[in-house]
């Protein structure tokens, strides 16, 4: 239960301690950012400080100085990281995801084959007919190129081009803008 | 707000308060902070343990039964403990001269049980102070405690010396509070890279900064457990007690009691365990059983943390009724706040209050600290630059920060040699020492200190769990099956660590479209 009640709430405070960062006024000024008001600072407050006083309030001594702990070494690194690191992390986020649906269709494009595969095989010893000649399967080949062709196509056109970020008003776009400003 | 002097003089004590005891302090926390897993370290130098053992419900008949094999003089003392290797220690104990030292200890018959088939695994008799030789894989855990607690200064000279660590390490802490005048505006603004100098000490106080409160605490709970043993109690028992020590000691623990006739019927063993499980809320480690089998006998029953609560209890109970008597306080006969002080520095400065989790927190806390200790020893050396007196200290902090990681892996791998047959305890420091001399000697040669050493931590990181392994230790696929966690998290760790040293993990590289940071206010 402890663990648990640590995880939570540190997760919590984190959020907020990274919301904080991306709307410090001090540090913005100091990187050239564009100001970012804080929305609802009386919410981020909240969600930095309230895990603390519940556990204090659920009387669960271990978890409050584990988050203490966990949250002054977290902070540390939040507030380390130069916005040029925020957006390094960030776009390698977007690099990962990307990575990792490109992977998922990848396996589901091999499940499909190897049932496709296994059905004319299946097919072909129920049927007790010779296997195709070879000329059908060069043809079938052909036609299974084509389709990985177009499929490949298709997902170069999905991909993040550079610029995109930009295009989507991410942390980027304030760098650029505060950038061609100065 | 500070005036200009005032804050001249802060800085002045802030960073001498930090140089004069600087290297050796750095030496302090990064030990305590390895020392923190000293447990898991045990464990997985031994290829394995119980994070928390407890004694079984059912030892009265065991413990009835070895009481009639030894001479009654042995039960003065009697106390069972839960070994982290799933054994019971059956210790009776009686004090006599021993001819080596000439001095009056603890000499005891010590039998070691398998709880769950009853049957005894080992038995010797020796002088409690012989008993750790016995343990020879405990040697690294002991030897990083000994460095931290001590740094292997004999008493009580090495307990003073980490006492004024400690203190020294207030002073800094208290001292940069107070010259730091926009710590809670400046708390997000990470280093600016703008020029060496800057770039270092924005490093340095934005560490500080957030891990100021953890500073002062540790700190202050590292000096307490120095000064508390080694000055305290003398020092209470000069002024209080007009310089009688037994006296002293006596109105801290209780005075002992006269020894009473033999009970015909001792209290259940069984009945007590099963009682103060449910009080304590956690089955107990360790029973000590105070003049055994009479009428006077007196059981305290110690326990780990219950759910929640960061302090260890240890309960009383009467040895002939088994009737509860009490919480037994850690300080005095009766509770007391000081007593109540007291038992949570423990916690407090170990972090060993929540299993892994507690004691990975204090673990990143530590390395925070010695990072804070290591860039503010480079910035002032780097102040410094233009002063050739400063050239030297400046190699010998380098060689400190870097050397220190190396020295300690290189005790872990002389322990990991000699483990199989030679004498650990003797050869783990001699690892040490050795290992502290050759990276003292490329240090002193090398053009770039940390350039030189990091690779050569990264690769003793790499190679500890692979000697590990090949000296007989156990290997992943059985800590797997058995569920040796401390075992897979260390070798773990230590692979991370050593990857990390040798830049074969991804890191995140700014971009280079990042705006020129403005000024600092």
């Amino acid at each position: 239960m402890t663990g648990f009640l640590s995880i939570v709430t540190i997760a919590i405070s984190v959020s907020a301690l990274v919301y904080m960062r991306a709307t410090d006024a001090k540090r913005r000024r100091v990187f050239g950012l564009k100001p970012r008001p804080r929305r609802f600072p009386l919410l981020v407050h909240g969600a930095l400080w309230l895990p603390a006083i519940a556990l204090i309030a659920f009387g669960n001594v271990a978890a409050l100085l584990i988050w203490m702990g966990a949250v002054t070494v977290a902070g540390w690194g939040i507030a380390a990281m130069t916005p040029g690191m925020v957006d390094a992390a960030s776009e390698a986020t977007v690099a990962y995801r990307a990575a990792l649906r490109a992977k998922t269709e990848h396996l589901g494009t091999l499940a499909r084959q190897a049932f496709a595969s296994g059905k004319w095989r299946l097919g072909v010893l129920l049927s007790s007919e010779q296997p195709g000649r070879p000329d059908d399967r060069v043809a079938a080949l052909e036609a299974r190129i084509a389709e990985l062709e177009a499929e490949l196509a298709r997902r170069d056109e999905d991909a993040p081009r550079p610029g995109m970020l930009e295009a989507q008003g991410t942390t980027k776009t304030n760098f650029v803008i505060a950038g061609s400003r100065s | 707000m500070l005036d200009q002097q005032r804050t001249k003089r802060l800085v002045a004590v802030h960073g001498w308060s930090g140089t004069v005891l600087g290297l050796l302090l750095y030496a302090v926390v990064l030990t305590g902070a390895v020392a923190v897993f000293a447990n898991e370290i045990g464990h997985w130098s031994k290829g394995g343990g119980q994070a928390s053992p407890k004694i079984p419900g059912v030892v009265h008949k065991t413990v009835m039964d070895l009481s009639r094999e030894v001479d009654p003089s042995f039960h003065e003392e009697v106390s069972i403990l839960a070994e982290e290797d799933g054994n019971l220690r059956v210790s009776f104990q009686r004090h006599q001269e021993n001819p080596e030292t000439g001095r009056t200890e603890d000499y005891a018959e010590i039998f070691r049980i398998d709880p769950e088939t009853g049957e005894r695994v080992s038995h010797n008799s020796v002088y409690l102070s012989e008993l750790r030789e016995l343990d020879r894989l405990a040697a690294l855990e002991r030897f990083l405690v000994d460095l931290h607690v001590r740094l292997y200064v004999p008493a009580p000279w090495g307990l003073f010396l980490t006492g004024i660590l400690g203190l020294a390490m207030m002073v800094a802490a208290v001292s940069g509070f107070l010259m730091h005048r926009h710590l809670i505006r400046d708390i997000f603004t990470a280093p600016r890279a703008r020029g060496l100098l800057s770039d270092r000490r924005d490093r340095h106080v934005l560490a500080a900064a957030w891990g100021l409160p953890f500073s002062i605490l540790l700190a202050f709970t590292g000096a307490f457990f120095s000064f508390a043993i080694s000055l305290g109690l003398p020092l209470v028992a000069m002024v209080a007690f007009g310089g009688d020590q037994q006296a002293a000691i006596e109105a801290v623990l209780g005075a002992p009691q006269e020894e009473q006739p033999v009970s015909a019927y001792p209290a259940s063993l069984d009945y007590i365990i099963l009682d103060s499980t449910e009080r304590a809320g956690v089955a107990p480690r360790f029973i000590a059983i105070e003049r055994f089998g009479t009428d006077s006998a007196l059981v305290s029953t110690s326990h780990g943390v219950a759910e929640g609560g960061i302090v260890r209890q240890t309960l009383m109970f009467d040895g002939a009724t088994r009737a509860f008597l009490g919480e037994k306080p850690t300080l005095g006969t009766s509770p007391s706040a000081g007593s109540a002080a007291v038992s949570i520095m423990g916690p407090l400065h170990f972090g060993n209050f929540a299993g892994f989790a507690s004691k990975l927190a204090w673990f990143a806390l530590g390395l925070a600290m010695s990072f804070v200790i290591a860039t503010g020893m480079q910035l002032w050396v780097f102040k410094r630059v233009d002063s050739a007196g400063w050239h030297g200290f400046g190699r010998a902090v380098e060689i400190t920060v870097w050397g220190l990681p190396v020295a300690l892996l290189g005790c872990a791998v002389a322990f990991f040699l000699t483990a199989p047959a030679g004498d650990t305890y003797w050869w783990t420091p001699a690892g040490f020492v050795i290992a502290s001399f050759i990276v003292i000697r490329i240090g002193l040669k090398a053009a770039n200190v940390s350039a030189t050493l990091r690779p050569i931590a990264g690769a003793l990181c790499l190679l500890l769990p692979l000697l590990r392994h090949l000296t007989g230790g156990t290997s992943i696929s059985e800590a797997v099956i058995e569920g040796e966690l401390a075992v897979l998290s260390i070798d773990l760790l230590l692979v991370f660590g050593g990857l990390a040293l040798l830049n074969m993990l991804p890191t995140l590289r700014p971009r280079a479209s990042v705006p020129t940071p403005g000024p600092a206010e």
